[in-house]
């Protein structure tokens, strides 16, 4: 099981990174929706989860073309952001994110949510690019 | 000069900055050595006694032709033929077959900071074998920030190492060998039009115009941030609309741009002009 | 940019075609204020290309204005919100950005904080202590970050606090620390090596092994027996630092695991580690790891080499021969091997060396041969002096260079013909060479026949004060500036002083100059010096002024004070610097403080430096 890790800050990817391999999962990271959009075509990665608010490309353009491309549509998309206003989160959502979280988490906020978005793709049936 | 004549702190700045505002290139201080090394002879060769000397001497008193030997010192040159052959193979097999899908028939391509030719004769054979059965034309030209290297490609002369990774089938149709050399043949030799060009120059970048793919591998690794973004901008410039940017497969835009598209074939990143 | 055009361009903006709306933006860069506002609108362009270049224009103008308006961008969405961020940070202005700081949103001041820490703003730590009370922990997650980021030292208590505090917050408190590295810390990080939260402690352990001092050092190797995998391997690179020799057997193992991380740092500790515990069992896997790199990749070959000094450091001469000998290396890794024999010099290996030399691979065939002149290796003779027709002319030259160490004088007759048909310039220049160091005086014999190349390489090279001389006659001019810029080692020869002295006195003005840079390391030449301070040409003038530093300048001040009018800025520079060490006399510093106001830039800065010191 990987996740991709998206934030432009090193204190926050290493933090979550530490929660999320805590639990076992591997983790890749990136700095922005750019970054992501390459390291997702070069490795694969079962859950994303990314920050809203970074430069060059943000959260919610990131998850909208991450979506509308038929190779990584189907991977969940956990947004952690510190946006606590409800527009935001409503624009994440249409954007196609399947979660949405606002900081400070908490290491059992975090594995819940993934925990919930895998379940949803067994689901599903469908196939965990493992 | 003596040999223990050193490249001191001071020196170094100096000579770096004045090498960046020319051309971008930053010299960090782990590749201080290599500074020291190149110019010594140079410094020698002019009648100096030293570092410092010399960069008075460009300061003050150089003429064009002593900037171009600075620059033959900054660019680090050893490639080969065939060196990250995936771009090659992503380059026939999807992006000019999309433009001939088009409607295209004659491709523009630009290898920036070709050195020695390698890449560049590289295409070149490639697509002598692709597209035998004519139709289709490509134009492709080399440019590099050093004469000396661009005279080197010109000849057409290689080492048993530029050509290690060339296919047996490749080396019998398009090379000869004599001595320890390789000779490019002479109808791949003028498939090629090289020019000098130094991709910082912002001027001389406008002239470039309506490409359909950039080579630029391996050299922004020698800029800093904000010579980086300053070339790339020129590279997007350069493209037409749809217009593919291949960098090497260890560098990354994501930190310079948002104006390129990433895409990512065969696990591979191509950069496109939306 | 004139009105006009600026109006003509941001009608551009709106053109239908996105080439010339970029274009338009991208122009824009040169204009100023008013071209702010819609160059904000072309951020929202639909074509990236044309978004991108409005926002490198808005960057370009930079100025308090722009800065300015980019504060409303923030309350809109995403894009235009990160987008103005990434310009306000390129801009800079601090001013602009503590106003973010006292903003109603909290993602608002949480974002300048944010650009204040990138900026590294010192002058604004005062406001982060305030800011480490926030009511939002966001805010205060990302004051205690930007603590360690800018180095506010003085908000060391505030730190200490925050590790009670939200985890968030307590986290990047603590990756504070290990950037600040005070000892203060140590005590209140040890208590958290009970935490229940593996990050927490993980980063706790991070920030103790960053802290330099003994006493950090200890807790954590007390702490080892307790430590999880991945916790030990943070711990073993600060010991590492901390040059403690780990005793522990299986310390070796965890190592390697880190020495196959893609991390360069953990890398770079793990060859540490296993120098530090002499592991010649594990110099195997240390020369693997280096066939993996790419050596002409430029961030890859500093690996290379710290991999090839810490083999050199485990120093096992028998673990690397029989390695070879068994021919389980991949090339790359036998490379590094072969040079790492060099280093050592170990002798027992020579006979591997020679057969390796009949590899087919050029890297092989050259570090091999560089080995065996490295150690001097006589009975390789055979091998070597076959190998200067070797194909690659690295190692002809290799070959060439280890003749010389060796010492054999059978090379000569060898190397002598050899040199007529060398293609290489730089082999030649080993060959040359290494023909003087076996018998100069037979090389010399036939001095008249060598083309010019040859000639300016025993210039360079011969230690014969007669044959310089001779040579400094020659009728190619390159040969006689190489023959000259030696004579000056001779100078204490007063037949080569002589010679110096028709030379400083030559028509033509290159030759002046290297006899000049010849005579300053020399000792001797004051006269010479003095009189060439007139000389019509520019670098003579310069190398004489530095000919006088190097001698007697106390007895030529006057002179020297004239110098500093010189019309050519390099000789005035250097006057400057010689006049420094005068700089307390009044006259001196009234020369100097005259260029104080000088047109060109460095003379300006020299002049004043050397006021400066006392």
């Amino acid at each position: 099981m990987r996740i991709l890790v998206v934030d432009d800050d090193s204190v926050t990817r290493k933090l979550l990174g530490m929660y999320l391999k805590s639990k076992g999962y591997e983790v890749t990271y990136a700095e922005n929706g750019l970054d992501a959009l390459e390291k997702l075509g070069q490795t694969d990665v079962n859950i994303v989860l990314t920050d809203l608010n970074m430069p060059y490309m943000d959260g919610i353009e990131f998850t909208r073309s991450m979506k509308k491309e038929p190779l990584y549509s189907h991977i969940p998309v956990l947004m952690v952001t510190t946006e606590a206003d409800k527009d935001e989160k409503e624009r994440a959502m249409q954007a196609g994110a399947d979660a949405y979280l606002v900081k400070p988490v908490t290491a059992d906020q975090i594995n819940e949510t993934v925990r919930m978005l895998l379940k949803k793709i067994f689901q599903r049936g469908g196939d965990l690019n493992v | 000069m003596t040999k223990e004549e050193r490249l001191d702190e001071s020196v170094f700045r100096k000579l770096r900055d004045f090498i960046y505002e020319r051309t971008g290139i930053y010299i960090s201080d782990s590749k201080k050595y290599l500074l020291e090394n190149r110019l010594q002879r140079r410094i020698h060769e002019k009648g100096f006694k030293g570092y410092e000397d010399y960069f008075y001497f460009l300061r003050y008193n150089a003429d064009g032709d002593e900037i171009k030997s600075l620059f033959d010192a900054v660019t680090t040159n050893e490639t080969y033929f065939f060196r990250e052959p995936q771009h090659f193979d992503i380059l026939f097999d999807h992006i000019f077959p999309e433009l001939s899908s088009n409607g295209r028939y004659r491709f523009r391509v630009w290898s920036a900071g070709c050195s020695t030719g390698e890449e560049p004769y590289t295409i070149s054979m490639l697509f002598r074998e692709r597209y035998k059965v004519g139709g289709v034309t490509m134009e492709i030209i080399g440019t590099d920030l050093s004469e000396t290297v661009l005279e080197a490609a010109k000849r057409g002369v290689y080492s048993s190492y530029s050509v290690r990774n060339v296919p047996e089938s490749f080396m019998k149709k398009y090379f000869r060998q004599s001595g320890h050399s390789f000779i490019l043949d002479d109808s791949i030799k003028r498939s090629v039009r090289f020019q000098r060009v130094n991709l910082v120059d912002e001027f001389a970048m406008k002239r470039f115009r309506n490409y359909d793919v950039i080579f630029c591998r391996n050299v922004l690794i020698y800029f800093d941030d904000k010579a980086k973004k300053k070339v790339v901008s020129h590279l997007f410039d350069a493209l037409k609309p749809g217009g593919y940017l291949f960098i090497g497969a260890s560098e990354s835009l994501h930190n310079i741009t948002r104006a390129f598209k990433p895409l990512v074939i065969n696990r591979t990143v191509v950069y496109k002009r939306g | 940019m004139k009105s006009e055009y600026i109006n003509k361009l941001v009608k551009e903006l709106q053109s239908p075609d996105p080439e010339r709306r970029r274009q338009a933006a991208e122009e824009l860069q040169y204009a100023d204020e008013r071209a702010i506002y819609p160059l904000i609108r072309a951020l929202e362009d639909e074509n990236p290309g044309v978004s991108d270049a409005a926002m490198r224009s808005l960057i370009s103008i930079g100025g308090e204005v722009t800065a300015y308006m980019m504060l409303p961008l923030l309350r809109e969405h995403a894009l235009l919100r990160n987008t103005a961020l990434l310009v306000m940070k390129e801009i800079g202005n601090i001013r602009i950005i503590r106003k973010l700081l006292i903003d109603k949103d909290d993602d608002v001041r949480k974002f300048g904080v944010d650009l204040i820490a990138e900026l590294k703003d010192r002058e604004s730590c005062p406001y982060l202590r305030e800011l480490m009370k926030d009511p939002n922990p966001n805010v205060r997650a990302a004051t205690a970050s930007a603590i360690g980021k800018i180095g506010c030292h003085d908000l060391k208590d505030e730190l200490i606090e925050a590790l009670d505090d939200d985890e968030w917050v307590c986290f990047s408190a603590l990756d504070s620390m290990g950037r600040l590295k005070d000892v203060e810390f140590i005590e209140p990080l040890s208590r958290l090596l009970d935490s229940g939260s593996d990050a927490i402690r993980y980063a706790a352990i991070e920030a103790l092994s960053a802290i330099p001092h003994p006493e950090a050092a200890g807790i954590l190797k007390g702490y080892l027996k307790k430590a999880a995998d991945s916790e030990k391997k943070l711990i073993l690179k600060a010991l590492v630092n901390s040059g403690l020799t780990p005793e522990d057997g299986n310390l070796k193992e965890t190592f390697l695991e880190m020495l196959r991380s893609d991390d360069r740092d953990e890398m770079i500790h793990a060859l540490k580690g296993l120098v530090l515990i002499k592991a010649s069992d594990a110099v195997r896997e240390i020369l693997e790891r280096g066939g993996e790199m790419d050596p002409l990749n430029p961030l890859e070959q500093d690996l290379i080499s710290i991999i090839r000094e810490s083999i050199v450091d485990i120093g096992s001469c028998d673990v690397l021969i029989e390695l070879l000998r068994s021919g389980e290396l991949k090339y790359r890794a036998k490379v590094i091997a072969i040079e790492s024999i060099g280093e050592l010099g170990c002798k027992d290996a020579v006979g591997t060396l020679v057969e390796l030399l009949r590899s087919d691979i050029r890297d092989i065939r050259r570090a091999g041969m560089k080995a065996i002149g490295k150690m001097r290796c006589e009975e390789a003779y055979e091998e070597v002096i076959t190998a200067i027709e070797d194909p690659d002319g690295h190692v002809r030259r290799a070959a060439i260079k280890a003749l010389g160490d060796i010492g054999d004088k059978r090379a000569f007759e060898p190397l002598s013909e050899h040199l007529k048909a060398e293609p290489y310039k730089d082999v030649r220049e080993e060959t040359v060479i290494t023909l003087l160091r076996l018998d100069e005086e037979r090389f010399l014999d036939g001095l008249d026949e060598y083309d010019l190349y040859t000639k300016k390489l025993v210039a360079r090279f011969t230690n014969n004060a007669d044959v310089l001389i001779r040579l400094s006659e020659a009728e190619e001019m390159e040969v006689r500036i190489e023959a000259i810029r030696r004579l000056g080692e001779f100078a204490f020869e007063e037949k080569c002083l002589d010679r110096l002295k028709e030379l400083v006195k030559d028509r033509d003005a290159e030759i002046r100059r290297a006899a000049v840079i010849s005579l300053i390391d020399s000792g001797y030449g004051e006269d010479m010096f003095l009189n060439l301070l007139d000389d019509t040409d520019m670098w003579v003038r310069y190398y004489a002024v530095k000919g006088i530093g190097a001698t007697a300048p106390e007895r030529h001040i006057s002179r020297l004070k004239e110098m500093l009018k010189d019309r050519n800025i390099p000789v005035v520079i250097e006057t400057i610097r010689i006049l420094k060490k005068y700089s307390e006399r009044e006259d001196i510093r009234k020369n100097l403080k005259s260029l104080v106001n000088h047109p060109e830039a460095e003379i300006r800065e020299t002049a004043l430096e050397a006021l400066s010191c006392d």
